[in-house]
């Protein structure tokens, strides 16, 4: 065979191909597919085969999973229209040249979700009198959280808290006093998942969720 | 060695591969430890690239259909090698291009199309568009475009993520080569069992029925996809 010849089927072997194709796929759409992935089931197929609590079951694991997923570029609404350019965290970043920018242009946004009843970590490394500017607030409710650090490989549990309180935002400037990871402990109290957004700018380096 | 010897270890042969396969159904995306790695990655990492973009083709059941698609009528090595660099370098452009721009695509649009692309391929080798336009469409154009769209789907998948900037073209080479990687791996399953279904008539018997079902396939993740789009946005 010199070229890919496929035979050429007839219009009514072709119509036939194409309608059974359409009608299976269907089929195994809505009795399957959609009852599983997404909940959406018309014909109660699903239920009755027990589908619709897999696509509930995902949903459930998919909030239990707190997803970062930055956001790029930082946030436009908290910054007076500067133009702003991809910056890239570096561990080593000059103090002085951040002093400069009068302006809080974060360097980093992260969208963490805490689900509901759970408690996580999301953290950074610092060196020693390094510092951490921050700003986060929820979509609403209220979380627990702990501001702490805990000094470079230490094995005894210590860990210094900066702030402990429950709200639904706080900012401000952290100097760390040691060098190793420092950030935030979130819990969340309430019955729904809460999604913060955390703007951060400094030298660090990102730790995220521990 | 006989057909009548052939066929037992054809029809044993045949539920085991499907076996092998029916995991990556649920494989497909990224499962929840490379996400972690994805999200907490901040340098360059050519290995865990290399391998995740491997894994994502021989799990990724989209692209796997649609190069059993192509191939499904390439009787010669270098037809195969010739439709395959195509469908590669469609993918690897829009996948670099994708990620370097930054360019936003809906990945649930982009992998309804993909969907789409396999419906296409399995129509077009039904003769389907020799009978009803009279002609044949360019089959190299079309699976060359096509990769471009496969592309853009592989480039959805690692913007879900954070890539550090610093190195990104690094990470996202060690990417595209491991995607190729896992496509010669898939390709080869792909053509052992096609080659060894080509000895049998059943190839040509049901190679009608094949291509219904890769149809069907397509519409199955069209639909999904289309579904998720309209539902997530």
């Amino acid at each position: 065979m010199n070229d890919i010849n496929p035979p050429v089927q007839s219009l009514k072997s072709l119509i036939i191909a194409t309608a059974s194709a359409t009608l299976l796929a269907t089929l195994i759409l809505i009795s399957a597919v959609l009852p599983a992935e997404y909940g959406i089931d018309p014909t109660g197929l699903g239920k009755m085969m027990g589908l619709t609590a897999l696509s509930a079951q995902t949903k459930a694991a998919s909030q239990s999973l707190a997803i970062t997923c930055p956001v790029l570029p930082p946030q436009p609404a908290e910054i007076s229209g500067q133009d702003q350019n991809h910056t890239v965290n570096k561990s080593t970043g000059s103090t002085e040249t951040a002093k400069k920018e009068q302006l809080p242009q974060w360097q980093d946004s992260v969208k963490i979700m805490v689900p509901a009843g759970e408690g996580l970590e999301y953290k950074f490394h610092l060196a020693k009198g390094a510092s951490l500017e921050y700003s986060w607030a929820t979509d609403g409710a209220k979380l627990y959280f702990d501001f702490h650090g805990e000094p470079q490989g230490d094995k005894t549990g210590y860990f210094k808290s900066f702030k402990e309180s429950t709200d639904n935002q706080a900012n401000g400037t952290l100097t760390a006093p040691f060098e190793g990871p420092h950030g935030w402990y979130w819990e969340n109290k309430t019955r729904s998942p809460v999604t913060i957004i955390l703007n951060t700018k400094g030298s660090y380096r990102i730790l995220g969720l521990l | 060695m006989t057909p009548a010897t052939q066929r037992p270890v054809w029809l044993i042969g045949l539920p085991f591969f499907l076996c092998l396969l029916s995991p990556s159904v649920f494989a497909h995306g990224v499962d929840a430890n490379t996400e972690r790695f994805l999200l907490t990655n901040q340098g360059v990492a050519i290995g865990p690239f290399l391998y995740i973009g491997a894994k994502h083709m021989v799990t990724g059941y989209d692209h796997l259909l649609f190069l059993v698609g192509v191939i499904f009528f390439l009787f010669r090595t270098r037809d195969v090698l010739i439709y395959v660099s195509l469908f590669t370098l469609g993918h690897s452009l829009t996948l670099l291009f994708g990620v370097l721009n930054n360019m936003v695509v809906n990945p649930f649009l982009i992998d309804a199309i993909i969907g789409l692309s396999i419906v296409y391929k399995g129509f077009d080798n039904l003769g389907g568009f020799r009978r009803l336009l009279g002609f044949q469409p360019n089959i190299k154009i079309a699976v060359m475009i096509f990769g471009l769209f496969h592309g853009f789907g592989l480039a959805t998948k690692l913007q879900g993520f954070s890539l550090p900037q610093a190195a990104l073209w690094k990470n996202l080479l060690a990417f595209n080569v491991g995607v190729e990687l896992g496509q010669f791996i898939a390709l080869l399953y792909i053509l052992i069992v096609l080659d060894f279904w080509r000895r049998h008539k059943s190839f040509y018997s049901f190679s009608t029925a094949t291509n219904t079902l890769l149809m069907t396939g397509g519409l199955i993740l069209f639909g999904y996809q289309i579904t998720g789009y309209l539902i997530n946005g």
